[in-house]
């Protein structure tokens, strides 16, 4: 008679070693390539090489900048909209979400090219500027930052919460300065993450528009020396890691005072 | 003269709801200005770039109307080949990493795990998405390469190198397996919730009724989530068909792609070009725009569902 | 011999015991309701009866044959969720149609009993409408009938009702009974609104804490209630303190005023006891009978077909008092002392019987 408890999940953990081995396999390989620029032995030679390098800070400090730059524009341009789209003019949703969406669609690499025939020329000369970079940086950041705001905003109540604020005589800068942004910290803090780690590791935008990006650097070095190349990938990722794990720490202590503070 | 004055009133109340109409549409258009800012940013800097594209493929040297810089691409052997590749590529990586995402999705949702196991896979996949570019290149020559880890740890075991039997990163499979990487974790991420969107009543109705568990997938299930599995799968075919940093990383790779070919127009190369480089574009946006309409297409369907 | 037996079913989930030593008999045709508030282990007792979970101990028995290890697509119970948990991707034809097409139904005849069906729950032209295009009444009554359709040997219906708005709570309820009656089917049904069980059911199962408080029929679980949960839950109740004064005539002493029970007391003189009494039971003035108590007015409530009298008794105690509302009642005063009167009969002693 067949047994109706529910059949083990053997079969998850067969999935479960196998996805852990593709994903972990390359960056174990790195990092025993990464520890081998001695012969015969295991080093951190590469490791020193590269902090050695004032290419690697320069390059990892201009990403940097450009990454907080776009996080600011991004967040100005992106945030209010989504809050207005929500507010009042829900007939705007679909062209919106349409545009986020389209940095998805269009290839970088065409970005890069409309770019930079957009503003070759005057009267928009505008290529020579790193500002045209952060607006590309701002493009590719779009639908990160809008799922973000948009999720927010679904999670809370906007419209009651609007008018609460202004029957008690806020003003609409207020209202959203003071009600509605402080309950969306934590979502736009994951796009904003999301936005850094995307920046930080960018190759298309800065390489075509021929910036020394972290990107670049990393490529450059790729092509000349292999045991350095593969520290940098082992960096870039526990970068990105240390990113995530910093944004997931960060949300959940704010979820969790929300939590204590405002029960549901 | 009573009728008189009814009708001038009448005419009054007219008058009076035209204006209200005429402010409410002043006012509806004053909803519009906080848009601005960032309408003003998309249209500078995505839509009009991006249209001009579409524009001068169209357009001669002197700005006169031609198909000549698309025809071009029909007649150049290795740029059709660029295509291919590139719409190969992308749709085995699709499917490669659309099954091997589901059936991981499977495993975190319904697979009975522990709970802490699918915020561990959701996270490493959070991160693992966004490792693409030059470091996942290097990761990958680290690991399958000609010195790889994997490589001679094959070599030792089976007592032949794998790139003796035809296996290379570089080539098309090999592209396959490290666009694989990144597209996996993206799909595990995106179908996660239309997992969990299955509710276990219908599951359990199903069950009820006399179904077994193929009849289940078979009639429930997989048509439920079919629209958002497939759509989920386009999503990855254009994440894909975009890469472009991958793609330079390999900079030895034998197979050419269509963004490495634009970016090498933009470069300034030997290949430079910009008519043939809009055309290029307008082809992959075309392609992609295809795509994101069959997404959204399906995403429709979905919706419609899952209400 | 009962159609469906449980015998001495135990579940927990984890460290949570969700249904302790259930042991319950329904006879063929029979139409039974469990009743408890939310989380007490109905729902558990459900799906163990359809066979979604096992029970850690126990035994499950359809016909005298063991099904406790049955898996559920064999044991034919139709089963009906709170949120109707129609498939979305069928049209309500489809929907029903489910169960007769994975069992190998000829089409022709699916289409036949499904349109029969579709008359059953009142909805013949409704067929081609998705879920999403249906009301929540209207998809519950799609759910009712895809149930139905494989001719159940057992109805399960798990709160069917509960996410519907009130008039069509009722209107459905009448339509669920009705059917019922009409097929003659076996029906489990689980609910945490006493009016629902009290209007459906043949007999009542009233649980706690995963432990059954009592069986039997709707009068009997209102008016001889076995346990003051079951009393409070199944309707409002007043319960006073008092002292025994004389077990043998059954009186009590309720702060300065005397109670008389219907008959001897198992208690000492100068025991302390509960009393119980349904507010219905009470009535203003002395003509209700034997017993009276006074006491000041405190509130007022009007309900609609009664009106709601509170009393402060002299000791502190409050008590509650429905009246029938009529054209010509005459209300008290709030403040006002008024004197309330009732039979011996209708006061029962708490854990006592009555
Ligand atoms: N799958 C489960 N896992 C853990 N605990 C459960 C599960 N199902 C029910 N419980 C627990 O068992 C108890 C009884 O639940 P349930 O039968 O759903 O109650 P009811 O239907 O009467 O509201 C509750 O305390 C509930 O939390
Ligand atoms: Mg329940």
């Amino acid at each position: 008679m067949a047994q109706v408890t529910r059949r083990p999940s053997a079969w998850a953990w067969v999935w479960l070693v196998i996805w852990a081995v593709f994903s972990w396999l390359p960056l174990v390989a790195t990092l025993d390539f990464s520890l081998r620029a001695r012969k015969g032995m295991l080093s951190l030679k590469a490791y020193q090489n590269i902090f050695a390098d004032p290419g690697f800070y320069n390059s990892l400090a201009f990403s940097f900048q450009m990454a907080l730059l776009t996080i600011v524009i991004s967040i100005f341009l992106v945030v209010p909209t989504a809050y207005w789209v929500h507010l009042r003019l829900r007939r705007a949703r679909p062209l919106v979400e349409f545009v986020t969406l389209l940095p998805f669609v269009v290839p970088a690499v065409v970005i890069a090219f409309g770019l930079i025939r957009w503003y070759c020329c005057p009267p928009f000369a505008f290529v020579s500027s790193p500002l045209l970079l952060v607006a590309g940086y701002v493009v590719l950041s779009l639908p990160y930052m809008y799922r973000a705001a948009d999720t927010g905003l679904r999670a809370i109540d906007v419209c009651t919460l609007t008018e609460a604020a202004q029957s008690l005589g806020a003003s609409n800068l207020q209202t959203f300065f003071l009600v509605i942004l402080p309950n969306l910290r934590a979502s736009i803090l994951s796009g904003a993450f999301l936005t850094f780690a995307i920046v930080m590791g960018e190759f298309t935008l800065s390489s075509l528009l021929a910036w020394p990006a972290f990107g670049p650097y990393m490529q450059y070095v790729g092509v000349f020396k292999a045991y350095e190349s593969a520290a940098l990938a082992i960096i870039s990722f526990a970068l990105t890691w240390l990113v995530m794990l910093l944004m997931l720490w960060l949300v959940r202590g704010w979820a969790a005072a929300r939590a204590v503070t405002a029960p549901r | 003269m009573a009728v008189k004055s009814l009708l001038v009133e009448k005419e009054r109340i007219n008058l009076r709801g035209v204006l209200r109409a005429r402010l409410g549409e002043l006012h509806t258009v004053w909803a519009w200005v906080p848009m601005l800012p960032f309408f003003v940013f998309a249209v500078a800097f995505l839509l009009l770039p991006s249209a001009s594209i579409v524009v001068r493929s169209f357009q001669g040297e002197q700005g006169q109307f031609t198909l000549a810089n698309i025809e071009r691409i029909f007649t150049r052997p290795d740029l059709l080949r660029a295509y291919e590749n590139s719409i190969l590529l992308s749709i085995a990586t699709a499917i490669f990493g659309g099954v091997l995402g589901f059936l991981l999705g499977y495993a975190i949702t319904l697979g009975r795990l522990p709970p802490s196991i699918r915020s561990m896979v959701l996270t490493f996949s959070g991160v693992a998405s966004n490792f693409a570019g030059v470091p996942l290149a290097f990761a990958f020559i680290a690991t399958l390469g000609q010195m790889g880890l994997v490589t001679r740890a094959l070599n030792d075991l089976l007592g032949r190198n794998i790139y003796h039997s035809g296996f290379s990163i570089y080539n098309f499979w090999g592209l396959s397996i490290v666009y694989t990487y990144f597209q996996l974790p993206l799909m595990v991420l995106i179908i996660t919730p239309a997992l969990d969107g299955l509710r276990r009543e219908w599951r359990e109705a199903a069950e009820g009724l006399g179904a077994t568990a193929y009849h289940y997938w078979r009639y429930v299930a997989l048509p439920i989530l079919l629209p958002s599995l497939l759509g989920t799968m386009v999503l990855l075919f254009a994440n894909s068909f975009g890469a472009y940093a991958t793609a330079y990383a390999f900079s030895g790779s034998q197979i050419n792609l269509v963004p490495l070919v634009i970016g090498f127009n933009i470069r300034g190369n030997v290949l430079y070009d910009p008519g043939l480089g809009n055309a290029l574009a307008l082809g992959m946006v075309v392609i992609m725009a295809i795509s994101i309409a069959f997404y959204s297409y399906l995403q429709r369907r979905s919706e419609l569902w899952l209400k | 011999m009962s159609f469906l037996r449980l015998e001495h079913v135990h579940k927990r989930f984890g460290s949570t015991i969700a249904v302790q030593d259930f042991n319950l008999e329904v006879q063929m045709g029979e139409f039974v309701s469990l009743l408890g508030p939310s989380g007490c282990g109905k729902t558990t007792v459900l799906r163990i009866i359809a066979g979604f979970e096992q029970p850690t101990a126990g035994t499950v028995h359809l016909q005298d044959q063991d099904i406790t290890h049955q898996p559920p697509n064999r044991r034919r119970m139709g089963m009906v969720f709170q949120h109707y948990a129609l498939f979305p991707n069928m049209t309500a034809a489809d929907n029903i149609g489910f169960g007769l097409r994975v069992t190998g139904v000829r089409r022709e005849e699916i289409r036949q009993r499904v349109a029969a069906l579709l008359n059953l729950v009142q909805m013949p032209d409704l067929g081609n409408r998705y879920p999403h295009q249906l009301s929540g009444g209207q998809q519950q009554r799609v759910a009712l009938a895809r149930a139905l359709a494989i001719q159940p040997q057992v109805l399960l219906l798990d709160e069917p009702l509960s996410a519907l708005d009130a008039q069509i709570r009722v209107e459905l309820r009448g339509e669920i009974r009705r059917i019922q009656q009409q097929l003659g089917i076996t029906t489990i049904y689980v609910t945490h609104d006493q009016e629902e069980a009290f209007s459906l059911s043949d007999r009542i199962v009233v649980m706690n804490h995963g432990c059954i408080e009592q069986v039997g029929t709707p009068f009997e679980i209102y008016n001889y209630p076995a346990t003051s949960f079951v009393a409070r839950f199944v309707g409002a109740v007043n319960q006073l303190r008092c002292e025994v004064l004389d077990p043998h005539r059954g009186q009590l002493r309720c702060g300065n005023q005397l109670v008389t029970m219907p008959g001897p007391l198992a208690l000492q003189t100068g025991a302390i006891a509960t009393i119980m009494i349904r507010p219905e039971a009470l009535q203003l003035g002395e003509r209700g009978g034997a017993n009276r108590l006074a006491g000041q007015v405190c509130a007022i409530t009007f309900r609609g077909p009664l009106v709601r009298v509170q009393l402060h008794l002299d000791n502190s105690e409050s008590l509650v008092v429905d009246t029938l509302n009529t054209r010509q009642l005459q209300l008290p005063q709030i403040g006002d002392q008024q004197l309330i009167s009732f039979a011996p009969e209708s006061v029962w002693l708490v854990n006592g019987g009555g």
